[in-house]
């Protein structure tokens, strides 16, 4: 039992053995197959990664690929542009100071400045406007003409109205100035306002009651006047009577009594005493008094004759006396003369109270630069159109002041659309000058002339250094240049000059410099009342080497004018026109020139063929052969036209003479005066005539020189036509209004 | 007992002073007399407009001061022929063949002194009439009477250089 159960036992065991075998075996195949697969998971997973890995690194490849793209090509570009950096910047630099050049000595570039803004807000913006004096509206009524929906302004009534109160102002200043006893001195100054306290003139001062007391005061003087006359014209005629001692009460006390009392021709007067005197016995006549071709009379004779004696009297051309006579003559003659008086008395009681109101002049001044440029506004506004609710304004701005403008509008305004534009190619925008500090007082002579069109040149830079060198030699007098010097320092530093005004005093400032160093080259003081010696010359000594002098100097300003007439024909692009009609005539003056210097064939041949050139190429415009043959044969013509002008320049050997001879006159007059009449003539001799000498000379200096420019220079290259730039602005006769803060 | 001089002894002795200030009286002489008469006639026609517009007078005195230069060169070409033939110093000592040559240089500045004048002054007035009606234009109407001045000025130019090349 128990083997059984060993064997039992045994089999159990075995079986456990072998499961365990099994069991082992299988693990052993489990462990084996999981390694394999989990070798396999692995590398699966691998590849998968793998692939995975490579496949975004593509992506990544390709994208970050087409992304570089164009940084790379861009860094190409940038890298040649660097490159190319250098001569780029030099490029500019040049163009840069070109225009720096330009700029200083040219035209302003102009701007076109269109703004809209809703209606109501119009009168404030041409209020800004006229604060800022920088735009000059253009008219737009005619570009609007044919477009629907727009309209003008058209503000008749306020305008009278501001208009009337102008005519109103002017009359008050104008009265009052005749009775202001404060008279204003050369270097009484403007007062200057504010813009706040200018735009409360009106409301602090009442100028209206001044303008009506003005006017009462005025009307009543007039009155009073027309009065005095009658009274005084009056009075005359009585004069003529006063030696008639009776009156009508008198008169009219005679019953049988008619009387006759007036005037009859002289040549009557013994005819008709005589046919009176034999026609009737009781007749009483009396002459009154004779005046040129009239008597005056009286007759008293019978009431029954007064018919017959009225007929003979009216043969003669009796007038009956047309003035009252209810009372005497002389008792009229006194009651008038104290109505006369009454009416001086009143008189000067009005221009007393006229003198009073004149304290106010400096107020009514304020007041009628104030209602000036309420005009300007209410003037400029016919510039405008207007849309349903808003309007439209165009105008001319200077580049400059174009952002100053545009700051000042965002600044105060929101609904307001406005933008710049550069002017269109055949525009003729206002012009306005800037040049450097030298040359800007000569912008007067080139406006004295005509302003320069847009495509010119600003002649006024190349005039500056002539001018001076011309004023100089034709005033030089080392005493006048000082004298000029010293006043217009003081006029530039104590009076309150403005504009071309200024301008004027201050080239004649510059001027003066150069008239001393000539006057020093001349050994002219005062017209040699010191006896300097000349650095260079003596021009009454030796005049025909101060001639020769000017002749030249004339030729280089001559050249000049004539290279800025290629510049301008080689800027727009005509190079063979510069060569035409400049270079042949540069050959042609300088061959003869050279040929009167004393060249030989060399200079010749170089005359000739600027004169052959001249010839053939003057007439090129004409189209028939006959014209361009005439057109070169006149061109060629032209050359005396040079003559003339060469000459020309002798003009400055003759004023420097007359202007130091005429001085010298004056020196030899003092000096013909002997013994101590010499210390009171002498002195108001010198400056009477020196003063008078200085006026003359500096105005015919002025004068000649601006000649010239004008037609020597000017002539070579220069039209003009240019129009002045005139902005909206504040009215300035009286008061300067401080606009920068 | 008395001395007999004949007109050619008279003329020998005192010719060349003589014929010298006949010269500088003829140049002061007619260029005076037409620069009277230029002044004149600009002040003629400047008054008409001074009585419309008072404000112009300034200007208007420019155009009729033009044509007073030619008097003032007249004038200058005198006394340089005076101060040439020694009249200040009192030492007039001149050969009559001397004389007639200043005689004959001062001439350019006697007559076209004379008739530049005149004819400037007329080219004044019309410039006042410029100042009138479009007084911007003032400094061209200037400009048209200085354009006489020019013949003036070369008149007195060549009045003064033989006159000094002379003595």
């Amino acid at each position: 039992m128990a083997l059984d159960v060993v064997k039992q036992l045994i089999d159990i065991e075995r079986e456990g053995e072998d499961l365990v075998k099994k069991a082992n075996a299988l693990a052993i195949e489990i462990q084996k197959t999981a390694k394999e697969q989990a070798e396999q998971i692995i590398q699966e997973a691998k590849k998968k990664s793998e692939e995975y890995y490579v496949s975004t690194l593509q992506k990544y490849e390709e994208e970050a690929k087409v992304e570089s793209m164009p940084i790379i090509e861009n860094n190409k570009k940038e890298i040649e542009r660097l490159k190319n950096i250098p001569e780029d910047l030099l490029a500019r630099s040049v163009n840069m100071v070109i225009e720096r050049i330009v700029n200083s000595m040219a035209i302003v570039k102009m701007n076109r400045l269109v703004l809209a803004a809703p209606i109501d807000q119009r009168d404030e913006i041409l209020d800004l406007l006229q604060e800022k004096q920088c735009v000059q509206l253009i008219d737009l009524k005619e570009k609007f003409q044919e477009v629907e929906g727009v309209g003008f302004f058209s503000e008749a009534k306020t305008l009278s109205q501001t208009e009337m109160d102008y005519n109103h102002i002017k009359f008050a200043y104008e009265f009052l100035k005749q009775y202001d006893t404060v008279k204003e001195g050369l270097f009484t100054k403007r007062d200057i306002l504010s813009k706040k306290q200018f735009d409360n003139l009106e409301s602090l001062i009442d100028w209206k009651d001044i303008y009506f007391q003005c006017k009462e005061i005025e009307e009543e003087l007039n009155h009073n006047k027309n009065k005095k006359a009658k009274m005084v014209s009056l009075l005359e005629q009585y004069g003529q009577w006063s030696s008639l001692d009776v009156c009508d009460d008198e008169l009219a006390k005679l019953k049988n009594v008619a009387y006759f009392i007036g005037t009859i021709g002289k040549k009557y007067e013994a005819q008709l005493y005589e046919t009176l005197t034999e026609k009737f016995k009781d007749i009483y006549l009396e002459k009154i008094a004779e005046k040129q071709q009239d008597v005056n009379i009286i007759i008293l004779s019978h009431i029954d004759n007064k018919n017959e004696i009225a007929d003979i009297l009216k043969t003669y051309g009796f007038v009956r006396i047309s003035l009252e006579l209810n009372k005497t003559p002389v008792k009229q003659m006194e009651e008038l003369r104290l109505e006369i008086d009454a009416l001086d008395s009143e008189a000067e009681e009005f221009k007393s109270r006229a003198s009073g109101l004149a304290a106010n002049t400096k107020d009514i001044e304020k007041i009628y630069d104030y209602i000036l440029t309420k005009v300007e506004r209410e003037r400029a506004i016919s510039n405008l159109v207007k849309t349903k609710k808003s309007f439209i304004l165009e105008g001319w701005i200077t580049e400059e002041n174009k952002n100053k403008l545009a700051k000042a509008i965002e600044n105060r305004f929101k609904d307001v659309y406005f933008s710049f534009e550069e002017p269109v190619e055949d525009e003729n925008p206002p012009i306005v000058l800037k040049n450097n500090v030298i040359a800007e007082p000569f912008e007067v002579v080139t406006s004295m002339y005509a302003l320069p069109t847009p495509k010119e040149v600003d002649p006024t830079p190349l005039l500056t250094p002539f001018f001076l060198i011309f004023f100089g030699m034709m005033a030089a007098d080392i005493g006048y240049g000082l004298v000029l010097f010293i006043l217009t320092f003081f006029a530039l530093k104590k009076m309150d000059l403005e504009g071309d005004l200024r301008k004027i005093v201050k080239l004649v400032m510059y001027c003066s410099i150069p008239t001393i160093f000539f006057g020093w080259m001349y050994g002219g003081f005062f017209g040699g009342i010191i006896p300097i010696k000349p650095l260079w010359i003596d021009p009454v000594q030796e005049p025909m080497q101060v001639l020769v002098a000017s002749i030249a100097l004339g030729l280089v300003h001559l050249y000049v004018g004539l290279g800025v007439k290629a510049y301008q024909l080689i800027k727009s692009g005509k190079i063979l026109d510069a060569f035409f009609d400049v270079g042949s005539w540069y050959m042609l003056l300088s061959g003869a020139i050279w040929m009167f210097l004393g060249g030989g064939s060399a200079a010749k041949i170089l005359a000739i063929a600027g004169a052959a050139i001249i010839l053939l190429t003057a007439g090129r415009e004409n189209k028939s052969i006959v014209g361009k043959f005439f057109g070169g044969v006149y061109g060629l013509y032209g050359v005396t036209g040079y003559i003339g002008d060469a000459l020309s320049y002798a003009r400055l050997l003759a004023l420097g003479l007359a202007s130091g001879l005429i001085g010298w006159s004056f020196n030899l007059l003092i000096g013909l005066f002997s013994g101590p009449v010499v210390y009171i003539a002498g002195p108001i001799i010198f400056l009477a005539g020196h003063t008078f000498n200085l006026a003359i000379g500096t105005l015919g200096t002025f004068v000649h020189t601006s000649r010239l420019q004008y037609l020597e220079f000017f002539g070579k290259f220069y039209e003009g036509g240019g129009k002045t730039f005139q902005p909206l602005k504040i009215s300035n006769k009286f008061i300067k209004v401080n606009t920068e803060v | 007992m008395d001395v007999k001089i004949t007109f050619i002894d008279f003329l020998t002795k005192f010719g060349g002073p003589i014929m010298a200030i006949l010269g500088a009286a003829l140049a002061a002489l007619f260029a005076g007399i037409g620069s009277a008469r230029g002044v004149g006639i600009v002040g003629e026609s400047a008054s008409g407009l001074i009585a419309e517009d008072p404000e112009k007078f300034g200007k208007s005195l420019i155009l009729q001061v033009l044509p007073g230069t030619q008097g003032f060169y007249g004038f200058i070409t005198a006394l340089i022929i005076l101060q040439r033939i020694g009249l200040f110093s009192g030492n007039m000592n001149i050969p009559l063949e001397k004389g007639f040559l200043l005689l004959a240089a001062a001439l350019p500045m006697a007559f076209v002194g004379y008739s530049s004048a005149i004819a400037q002054g007329k080219a004044a007035a019309a410039g006042i009439q410029i100042l009138a009606k479009k007084p911007e234009k003032f400094f061209n109407g200037v400009i048209y009477a200085v354009m006489v001045e020019t013949y003036a000025v070369i008149a007195l130019i060549t009045s003064i250089i033989m006159i000094v090349k002379v003595v």
